[in-house]
């Protein structure tokens, strides 16, 4: 924690290296929360430059006994959120929280899946469960980093896993055979 | 029931006996292994979810961002005196002033006080007056040589 401190002091500073570990660590992290959120990397860009910089106007009051990981990713999901808010009357198809098997003929799907990949299927989930299921596979399956990083308890985190991942299994050969197909 | 049991399986948590429950019935429950499969395709697509990277253009922008944003936030300087301690001084100063300035009877905000002004009550009012002038001018030269600190160690930066 006290070497987290002393590159914290040094980035608050100016030092060019520590903006750019920030920038490759914490701001990457924030980019992909986003990113996840939002599903376009056009919106991610914006809204993860937004919250970035937030984070670096708050990082003065910051608790540094706490995770700054975990810091970083609620501001990230916040401001992504409120992204998504304020996008909402004009999201294009791509971002569109509505599952889009539905309404695609198999053709379609296709196209749309190979432009896509994993994210046209994590599409199906809502926001949060979306985040939690990328995060849990980013962090090598380790719930208690996910529990740590979001905030939210253990139990709360592993039943959004399970109806996250119950929701998608019917889409799971489908999926998997376009995934492959790529 | 049947699902989670996979789940715990495929994220290898679950305890050795469930192991070999799981590989049981994949052996000898076709619809089980249906699911079982389904389940284990899934967790593949999962798996090759990778961090979404930023652009090298973004990043770039990023980081500049992120330097102007830091002049700005580090230039906020150290003060003598808090916007506070600002406000709480010239409360008094303010109805110093008044009461050196207007008698007692005309004056708006002390009108029932009946205290004759003396030389004494006037200088002090001055006093106070020049003090807190003198620490305005203190801290806004503090502020302003924080500012050119700063702009200087990001020039050299």
């Amino acid at each position: 924690m006290s070497q987290e401190n002393g590159w914290i002091s040094l980035l608050l500073s100016g030092d060019r290296k520590a903006i750019t570990y920030f920038t490759d660590n914490y701001g990457q992290f924030m980019y992909h929360v986003c990113y996840k959120v939002l599903l376009s990397t056009h919106d991610a860009e914006e809204a993860a430059q937004d919250a970035v910089l937030k984070a670096i106007k708050g990082l003065d009051r910051y608790d540094r006994s706490a995770s700054l990981k975990a810091w970083c990713y609620t501001i990230a999901y916040r401001t992504a959120i409120d992204y998504k808010r304020r996008l909402k009357p004009t999201l294009s198809l791509e971002q569109s929280a509505e599952p889009i098997f539905d309404s695609m003929s198999d053709h379609n799907i296709q196209k749309a899946e190979t432009k896509t990949g994993i994210d046209s299927l994590l599409s199906h989930l809502d926001d949060e469960s979306r985040v939690i299921v990328s995060l849990y596979y980013l962090e090598e399956k380790n719930i208690k980093e996910v529990v740590e990083i979001t905030g939210l308890t253990e139990s709360n985190i592993k039943i959004k896993l399970f109806r996250a991942r119950k929701e998608l299994l019917p889409f799971a050969t489908k999926y998997s055979d376009l995934i492959n197909y790529t | 029931m049947m699902e989670e049991l996979i789940w715990k399986y495929v994220d290898n948590i679950c305890t050795p006996d469930e192991r070999l429950q799981v590989e049981k019935l994949v052996q000898n429950d076709p619809k089980f292994k249906i699911i079982f499969e389904e389940i284990v395709a899934l967790n593949a697509i999962f798996a090759k979810d990778k961090p979404k990277q930023m652009h090298d253009q973004f990043k770039s922008t990023l980081i500049a961002q992120i330097q102007n944003e830091l002049v700005k936030t580090t230039s906020k300087p150290a003060t003598i005196l808090s916007t506070q301690w600002i406000i709480a001084l010239a409360i008094p100063a303010i109805g110093a002033i008044i009461y050196a300035l207007l008698s007692p009877a005309q004056s708006p905000i002390l009108p029932t006080i009946d205290v004759p002004l003396s030389d004494k009550t006037i200088e002090m009012a001055l006093w106070s007056m020049t003090g807190f002038l003198l620490l305005l001018l203190a801290d806004y030269t503090i502020k302003k040589m924080h500012f050119f600190k700063k702009m200087s160690h990001f020039h050299l930066v």
